[in-house]
């Protein structure tokens, strides 16, 4: 798994935790598609997640 | 030799032969080949190009892949050339198509089952239809990667009918895209439809 992987693997779970009905393609935190009617999560929202999840 | 007649007299002056009238029969290969100067692109029934992913990207839920998509590999213009736009990959010909879709990727937390599918669409996405699908599993504390590869003969007689990279049912994973073919879909162009 590459940086980049790691990094997905980590957006992946913060997404999840935060929604986990969310429906989404993401290439980085920056670049994600919402998809079939999932309401956007503040970018702030899943850096704290992903931060606390790299902590946990 | 199938040709039944060739020329008045069997000469060897064959100038002036009006192929309608005064030949029947099958053409052999002309000495120096026997190609068509117009009216066909000659020897260009098959054709085909490759549409690949070039950049990981991670999944949930169901949808079509729209983002980070190139052609690559495509042979002449007019033998069922692809492009892509948003996801909605066209043809340029109809005809008879070997379409391959391979879905590679891991999953990113615990035991993941996601279904690739083949799906063909005619309003830009709005709806889409199922064509082919597969399987595809992995576990992430196994360290699991997967590629599923997915095989469809298709009649394309409309090149109106576009098609995507579906997927459905996923969770926490993310799908392989690099400079070559890991997450792509392939067209073969087999013949007239």
């Amino acid at each position: 798994m590459n940086e980049n992987q790691r990094n997905l693997r980590y957006l992946n779970l913060a997404l999840k935790e935060l929604n986990p009905n969310a429906e989404y393609q993401a290439t980085d935190i920056d670049n994600i598609n919402w998809m079939n009617g999932t309401t956007p999560i503040p970018k702030e929202d899943i850096e704290a997640k992903i931060e606390e999840l790299k902590g946990a | 030799m199938a040709i039944t007649r060739l020329g008045p007299n069997n000469s060897t002056n064959i100038t002036g032969i009006n192929l309608t009238s005064q030949v029947t029969g099958t053409l052999p290969i002309a000495n120096g080949g026997t190609a068509l100067t117009s009216g066909f692109v000659n020897g260009s029934a098959a054709g085909g190009s490759q549409v690949y992913m070039t950049g990981d990207t991670a999944i949930s839920g169901t949808g079509y892949l729209t983002s980070n998509l190139s052609v690559y590999n495509s042979t002449g213009s007019g033998n069922g050339i692809a492009s892509v736009s948003s996801g909605i990959i066209s043809l340029d010909k109809t005809g008879y198509y070997h379409i391959i879709y391979q879905f590679t990727g891991n999953s990113t937390s615990g035991n993941q089952y996601v279904n690739p599918y083949i799906a063909t669409t005619s309003n830009s996405g709005a709806s889409t239809s199922n064509r082919a699908y597969g399987y595809a599993h992995g576990e992430n504390s196994e360290g699991d990667t997967f590629t599923c590869t997915i095989n469809l003969i298709h009649d394309l007689t409309d090149t109106n009918e576009a098609f995507v990279m579906k997927y459905q049912g996923a969770s926490n994973i993310t799908l392989y895209g690099t400079g070559q073919s890991v997450t792509s879909m392939t067209f073969i162009r087999l013949g007239d439809t």
